[in-house]
């Protein structure tokens, strides 16, 4: 019974599934498909849009493209939209000629909307957007520099974009205070401070370089300046320390200079910091030599 | 008696396990697992195809078969008269665009796009800041309504009537490159699954603010995300008064052109292809510049539609600031205007 029971469930619980899966054919696929088509091509049609006609009656000749009667109508259609998208291009033209933007635009486009591969609708549409767009940028550029009413802290930051896209770096640095924005002030002291390094670096002077690099660094300048940064240091120190060693003999105060020149630059010159350490310890016995 | 109890339980569920992967297998939503080759295609030419939906197949999996994506649906619904077919219907699929310019009788499509700049997980400091929580509900609201989160590489391909404009699109952009755009745009921007393009400008990368080479590295590997020129020094790219002459304004624009570009040859591996003007601004000679130096597109931060005869070079792009409501946003996102 039990059995029977849970088969009978079963039974039900499978027919229902299948029952809800089956499919309903809505319509009679073929001649639904048909039907709705050609009504909406009416439809698109009577609204004045034979574009979209033409789009509903091509998908029906896919299907059928020996019917001589989709065959006509779409024939008939490509010639009606051909016909209107030529007018509307040429309305277009001489709305441009007669210096009106706006009505010559909207041709344009209701050709295209015929037409969407209309090269030449497209070509002259394009043009005229593009004129407009560049005409605005010229207003909006040419006003940004004009306007009197634009608040102080905005002109003083554009003002300094401008000195930093002049190389005058150091006018900025002096003039940096003026920006309220601490994040902004610290980006141009920042930009600043690396054309100084740039510009000291073409002119040889390379304790110059340090010190910008040195400040740009601490305002936040990115791993490339700490490279550049660590390999000038390096360079400079190894320099000193040469230098340094060259003097051992026979300029010890000048030595000492030249070695703590080298450990300042760069605090991990190990060799320069023994250096150091003997020439302070030669001149410490020197002294109290001289003093006996 | 308890043996049979079981045994009775063990079919019951079995049954029931069988029914729900039946009812999930003629579901219909698209379930992906759709090949062209399950599909009943009754007539084809380079137009159209039609196809009679077998059962368990929806216009989504025609979508994706035959157009490459479920999103793709509305080029389908477009050509169809019957809006929702069902299984032993034919459905018309276009296979090339029907209306690749997205002109229509009175209106035309647009892609909106969006320009971002900083993001906080706390309180905006200052108008271009945006609060993660207002960008989450902005990506929110985006995803919910439908909208596709588009690449400027999908723009070019529509400002070039390769593809048409989607019913529903919108373009993400964040300008300069500061850290928050890792920190606390990417991982929404992951959550929402919305691509994005980044424009950065080459000397603020590895500053205490801005994000480091190592992440926009990261950034670029991921689909989701484009990494994109925003000039070497972020100095406006229209002629300033201080170019003392045409040449030199020109020498300016090269040495931004191409400080940048070598800089992303040296750290990303590639030149970039679009560009976003500092301040949004531009002038015909940069515009000219870009177009020779193989760029493909370049974005303004002026309001306005992009159809797909716009510009390339003068893309429109819409400001989001702190205190932009959703409704605001709603109006942004507009991407259909009629002439």
């Amino acid at each position: 019974m039990a059995i029977l029971t849970t088969s009978r469930w079963s039974s039900l619980i499978l027919l229902a599934a299948l029952g809800g899966c089956a499919t309903t054919p809505s319509g009679g696929g073929e001649t639904a498909f048909r039907e709705a088509q050609r009504a909406a091509a009416a439809r698109a049609e009577e609204a004045g849009d034979p574009a979209q006609a033409l789009r509903y009656w091509r998908s029906l000749q896919t299907l059928a493209p020996q019917d001589p009667d989709i065959a006509t109508k779409v024939a008939q259609l490509e010639t009606q939209v051909e016909r209107q998208a030529r007018a509307r291009l040429a309305t277009g033209v001489k709305r441009f000629s007669e210096g009106d933007t706006a009505r010559g635009n909207r041709a344009m486009l209701s050709a295209l909307a015929l037409q969407p591969d209309s090269d030449e609708a497209l070509k002259l549409l394009r043009e005229s957007v593009s004129n407009a767009a560049h005409e605005q940028q010229e207003e909006k550029v040419a006003s940004e520099y004009e306007r009197e009413e634009e608040p102080e802290e905005q002109q003083v930051a554009q003002e300094l974009e401008i000195l930093l896209s002049e190389g005058r770096y150091q006018t900025v640095l002096e003039r940096a205070e003026s920006v309220d924005d601490e994040n902004e002030r610290n980006l141009l002291v920042l930009r600043a401070h690396t054309g100084l390094a740039d510009a000291a670096r073409r002119k040889g002077r390379r304790e110059a370089e340090l010190g910008h690099l040195t400040s740009a660094i601490s305002l936040g300048g990115g791993e490339e300046l700490t490279r550049r940064r660590k390999a000038l240091a390096r360079e400079l120190s190894d320099e000193a320390y040469r230098d340094g060693l060259a003097r051992m003999q026979s300029d010890l105060p000048e030595a000492i200079q030249s070695l703590e020149r080298a450990v300042n630059y760069d605090p991990d010159n190990l060799a320069a910091k023994e250096k150091l350490d003997q020439a302070m310890v030669i001149k410490k016995n020197l002294d109290r030599i001289r003093a006996n | 008696m308890t043996v049979n109890r079981q045994s009775q339980r063990t079919t019951v569920g079995l049954l029931l396990l069988l029914v729900v992967s039946l009812l999930s297998a003629c579901a219909g939503t698209g379930s992906g697992t759709v090949t062209r080759a399950d599909l009943n295609v009754v007539a084809e030419d380079e137009q159209y195809a039609i196809v009679r939906l077998g059962p368990g197949q929806s216009p989504e999996d025609l979508a994706r078969v035959f157009l490459g994506s479920p999103a793709e649906l509305w080029q389908i619904a477009e050509v169809n008269a019957t809006s929702r077919p069902a299984a032993g219907d034919l459905v018309a699929v276009p296979l090339r665009p029907t209306n690749a310019t997205s002109v229509y009788a009175g209106y035309y499509r647009s892609i909106p796009i969006l320009c971002y700049h900083q993001f906080t997980w706390d309180e905006a400091a200052h108008r271009l800041e945006l609060r993660a929580r207002d960008f989450e509900a902005q990506l929110r609201y985006l995803r919910d309504e439908g909208y596709q989160f588009l690449a400027f590489e999908d723009v070019a391909a529509m400002v070039r009537q390769q593809r048409p404009i989607p019913e529903k699109a919108v373009v993400l952009t964040i300008d300069d490159g500061y850290g928050s755009v890792y920190d606390v745009a990417w991982p929404l921007l992951q959550k929402y699954n919305a691509r994005a393009t980044l424009f950065i400008y080459t000397d603020f990368i590895g500053a205490g603010a801005a994000m480091t080479w190592e992440q926009l590295r990261e950034l670029d590997a991921s689909p989701l995300i484009e990494v994109e020129s925003h000039g070497k020094s972020h100095a406006s790219l229209a002629r300033l008064p201080e170019d003392s002459d045409a040449e030199a304004y020109k020498l300016r624009l090269v040495n931004e052109i191409s400080g940048s570009e070598a800089a992303f040859m040296a750290r990303l591996g590639r030149a970039p292809r679009f560009l976003s003007y500092p301040y949004g601004n531009s002038s015909r000679v940069i515009a000219d510049l870009l177009r020779d130096s193989g760029y493909d597109l370049a974005a303004t931060v002026t309001r306005g539609p992009n159809g797909s005869f716009v510009d390339p070079f003068l893309l429109h792009r819409t400001m989001i600031y702190a205190d932009h409501s959703l409704s605001d946003l709603k109006k942004f996102v507009r991407t259909s205007w009629r002439y």
